[in-house]
């Protein structure tokens, strides 16, 4: 407990604000709670301190050292890993509770598994690629997520797995081969996040492992289109998964939450409109069309078509389990947009120009729809995302050479207009709270 | 009883991650006592591996195979099984590669097919071998480049790896510039600076 703290205790029993009697309560309170809730500082440090060491093992080991014969190269292989093993069961008999213990030994296990295979395969020069050796090693380690249990250890291992997706597809070539093990080996993860979803929603670990998921499968979702794709699939597909983590960040799990520990909303959101944004020029569409014709037969011989079709179906599902708990459909656009695109993408392919002004307006729809919400809950945060949405839309319409001046002219009227009256609505709605 | 259930979890973890590294030196292990020694002429370069650190990249120049009767399952890449010998000069040749692993053959390596060039009758069956890295000390593998280089200037010079094979696996025992260890020639390197 702090000195300040107890000072401004005592001011309020001479003020005679609370009785002596409830200053020592409350200063008997916050003893026992900072006895129970552990040492976070000297958790971080330990952790910190764990993940530089071990990095620094790894290090040591790639230097490769030709002096050490096979023997001793073994030696030193295994040595770290009986460490980090021996920290562990140490965790696990006696400092079971204790995290400043339990994360740091889970991070020297960890890393002491790569670099025991590292330098067996330094020692026989054992070829292989960055994604078998990731595989193995986010295999070996995945248990001492639950068994520790250890939370650090499935934030590296997230962060390793979409290593391992983008190794196989992104880093590698020919960029043929699509990484389906990364389903699997992210559902090795879930059990554990769920028990964080159900138990720990307020724990920072918790935030943490929002941020690297949905970090995580952004970036992988595209290593599952090939070659037979079309890339306006893969957008689609993007703007699906956008959907489906606004949707989800709209939940009450997240919603609940602050904005920055709501990743799937930021995600969502902010993926959303930049797609919309490319979708809204003339040429995305134009040469959408273009080049369907001549590459392949049918638009549907693309696999990632039937990815994107998965992805909102999770998204329909999304809004309809919303209506059946809360009986209403709050007519929110933004969680619809990969809908959206999928239709006009089917229907209007061969008419861009009605496309691009679908999506126009679907951009202006948005806008609107968070300018009206942000009044509406008298956010300015909100209000100005949507006049933000706005300004981008009309910056890129701009240097659209495609809109004829006068219409381009128009609509920076209207959306300056636009600008002075939310602004005027909203001073004017302040004034009268204030009034009243 | 749950902190048993995760000992006992823990106990058999930290096994199985002694056992992947422990078969990974049992097999190398036996390839180096048991297995037959051949010769590959090589082309070696320094790239780097994030964990594993500086290695030489070998490039065989026995890895293509030309065949008259292609078995159609060759046609279909993945792993491959090359059939080895020697040649006059005691370098590995390759005598044949199937699909199916051998049972009879002694000497036969696992590889995957890269590339296949077809032609009319014929078709060459580009291959990669499974030991093309050969790890070296961080500040001598970009000598060895070097030494490689000056070596391949003169075309009296032989650059090639020692394999030791058994069983369709193999270990790189040493890269050799001219009969010497490509140690010994980066030693020889340093001491002539």
């Amino acid at each position: 407990m702090s000195k300040s703290f107890v000072k401004e205790l005592h001011e309020l029993v001479g003020a005679n604000i609370i009785t002596q009697v409830t200053a020592q309560e409350i200063a008997d309170y916050y003893k026992h709670r900072e006895k129970d809730r552990p040492n976070r500082f000297s958790a971080v440090v330990n952790i910190l301190g764990a993940l530089l060491v071990s990095l620094g093992i790894v290090l040591v080991v790639a230097h490769n050292w030709d002096e050490l014969g096979r023997t001793a190269k073994t030696f030193f292989a295994f040595l770290p890993l009986a460490i980090g093993q021996g920290l562990c069961l140490y965790v696990l008999l006696k400092k079971k509770n204790n995290i400043a213990w339990r994360e740091p030994a889970g991070v020297i296990l960890f890393f002491a598994v790569a670099s025991s295979i590292s330098l067996i395969s330094q020692t026989y020069h054992i070829s292989g690629t960055i994604s078998d050796f990731l595989l193995t090693w986010m295999l070996l380690t995945i248990p001492l997520v639950y068994i520790l249990p250890s939370s650090i250890v499935a934030l590296l291992y997230i962060a390793g797995i979409t290593w391992y997706a983008c190794a196989t597809k992104y880093f590698n070539y020919p960029d043929d081969a699509v990484p389906f093990y990364y389903l699997l080996l992210l559902a090795l993860v879930i059990p554990h996040y769920y028990s964080y979803l159900t138990h720990k929603k307020e724990s920072n670990f918790f935030h943490l492992l929002n941020w690297l998921l949905v970090l995580s499968v952004t970036i992988v979702l595209g290593s599952f289109s090939g070659g037979q794709d079309r890339t306006e699939w893969v957008f689609t597909g993007y703007l699906a998964l956008f959907s489906v983590f606004y949707l989800l960040g709209r939940l009450e799990s997240f919603s609940n939450q602050k904005l920055f520990a709501n990743p799937f909303l930021i995600v969502g959101t902010l993926g959303t409109i930049c797609i919309l944004m490319f979708w809204s020029f003339d040429w995305s569409w134009t040469d959408a069309y273009r080049y369907s014709d001549i590459d392949r037969p049918s638009i549907y011989f693309s696999p990632f078509l039937y990815v994107t079709i998965s992805i909102l179906i999770v998204a329909a599902w999304l809004v309809l389990s919303g209506y059946r708990t809360t009986k209403t459909i709050i007519f929110d656009p933004t969680g619809f947009s990969g809908f959206v695109l999928l239709v006009l993408l089917l229907a209007f392919r061969s008419l861009p120009h009605i496309a691009v002004l679908f999506i126009n307006l679907w951009i202006l729809f948005l806008a609107v729809f968070f300018i009206h919400k942000g009044a509406l809950q008298d956010h300015l945060g909100i209000l100005n995302f949507g006049l933000f949405i706005i300004a981008t839309l009309a910056v890129l319409r701009f240097f659209d050479d495609e809109i004829p001046f006068i219409w381009r002219g128009f609509f920076f009227l209207i959306t300056g207009a636009g600008f002075f009256a939310a602004n005027y609505m909203m001073v004017k709605k302040r004034k009268a709270i204030v009034k009243k | 009883m749950m902190k048993q259930f995760a000992i006992g979890a823990f106990i058999i973890i930290a096994i199985v991650q002694w056992f992947v590294p422990g078969k990974m030196i049992w097999d190398k292990e036996a390839v180096l006592r048991k297995g037959k020694i051949f010769n590959f002429r090589t082309e070696p370069v320094d790239p780097s591996h994030p964990f594993k650190g500086r290695y030489i990249a070998l490039s065989f120049k026995e890895n293509a195979f030309t065949t008259t009767s292609p078995d159609s399952g060759l046609f279909n890449y993945g792993d491959a099984y090359v059939l080895l010998e020697k040649d006059g000069d005691g370098f590995a040749k390759i005598k044949n590669v199937v699909k199916q692993k051998p049972l009879a053959a002694p000497d036969y390596v696992q590889a995957s097919i890269s590339y296949i060039d077809r032609k009319k009758d014929t078709a060459v069956i580009h291959l990669q071998y499974p030991f093309d890295e050969f790890y070296m000390d961080e500040f001598k593998a970009p000598k060895a480049e070097t030494v490689y280089r000056e070596s391949t200037r003169d075309s009296t010079q032989k650059t090639y790896a020692i394999v030791s094979i058994l069983n369709g696996d193999a270990v790189i025992k040493d890269v050799m510039i001219n009969d010497q260890s490509i140690r010994q020639a980066i030693r020889k390197m340093d001491s002539r600076e």
